[in-house]
């Protein structure tokens, strides 16, 4: 089995996400890791990025009536055009 | 003294269609009216965390009610309101994207700096071991604007990938066809979208938290 590269290593880590790694890439990706306290650390934070992209789903950001009104004021003229 | 007649009728026959037109029109107005204000702030959100300004977010909503009101009368009530309206601005945000690919194969020829020739991390840009974990902890808040205003920093079409897929749900397969892009491109676009927001994520909210 061929030792990977960090840049690989990131690679492998986004694609398993995917669950698109063969079995051999799971364990050279495993292998790598287990050597290399940097891309560790980039797996965590990688993590950490992806529960924060769930969470901010959530957010909601309210338009101002006024801006409502506008839109209804555009549409129904553009319409009427 | 023919012609009269014929006219005559044609008035009492128009009448009672021109005034059951208006009052469609007038119930259809009223029931826009209704969509807009229940579902503009979810529109609105959505092209936000895409990562629209609020100007061109605000745009692409405008855009998204001009299409829902011209094909109003052919919304048969067979998907709910709110996701046929979010299937329109979806469309919307896929054409707007597609205007964007020439400057993938730019983005592309771009040399990744953040490794080496030998794809080790290159030195200023090694993972720093991070404290806590921001998402849980009570500065869910400060971390959420470091969080935007970092995504806010990756190029068009990195945004659309990134969003496409942790919004959407949608797997690489998918989002190739949509973007037209082959399976190297998108995960060249996607591994530099997450290494390049990971980076900015650390110098403004990992380094704060160690000191």
């Amino acid at each position: 089995m061929k030792p990977i590269s960090c840049k690989e290593a990131v690679d492998y880590i986004l694609k398993k996400e995917e669950g698109k790694l063969s079995l051999l890439q799971r364990l050279s990706l495993w292998r790598h890791l287990a050597t290399c306290s940097l891309c560790r650390i980039f797996a965590a934070q990688n993590a950490l990025i992806n529960r924060a992209l769930k969470k901010r789903q959530q957010h909601v950001l309210p338009l101002s009536e006024d801006e409502k009104d506008k839109i209804i004021q555009s549409v129904l003229k553009d319409q009427k055009e | 003294m023919r012609s009269t007649t014929s006219f005559s009728i044609l008035i009492t026959a128009a009448q009672p269609h021109l005034m059951n037109s208006n009052t469609t029109e007038t119930k259809k107005e009223e029931q826009f009216k209704d969509w807009v204000r229940e579902y503009a702030d979810l529109l609105f959100s959505h092209a936000v965390l895409r990562g629209f300004d609020h100007e061109h977010a605000r745009d692409l909503v405008q855009d998204t009610f001009l299409s829902a009101w011209k094909s109003m009368d052919r919304f048969e009530g067979r998907a709910s309101v709110k996701n046929w309206l979010f299937v329109i601005l979806k469309n919307k945000i896929t054409d707007y994207y597609r205007k964007t690919q020439g400057r993938v194969n730019i983005l592309l020829s771009q040399h990744n700096t953040q490794f080496d020739d030998a794809g080790h991390w290159a030195k200023p840009f090694y993972p720093k071991a991070l404290t806590i974990d921001p998402a849980e902890s009570q500065d869910h808040h400060d971390f959420h604007t470091i969080f935007e205003s970092c995504s806010g920093k990756l190029n068009t079409i990195q945004k659309t990938v990134f969003f496409m897929k942790y919004m959407d749900d949608l797997e690489s397969d998918d989002i190739c066809l949509q973007l037209s892009l082959t399976p190297n491109n998108y995960w060249t676009i996607l591994h530099r979208a997450k290494v390049q927001l990971r980076a900015c994520l650390e110098k403004n909210w990992f380094l704060i938290r160690n000191l």
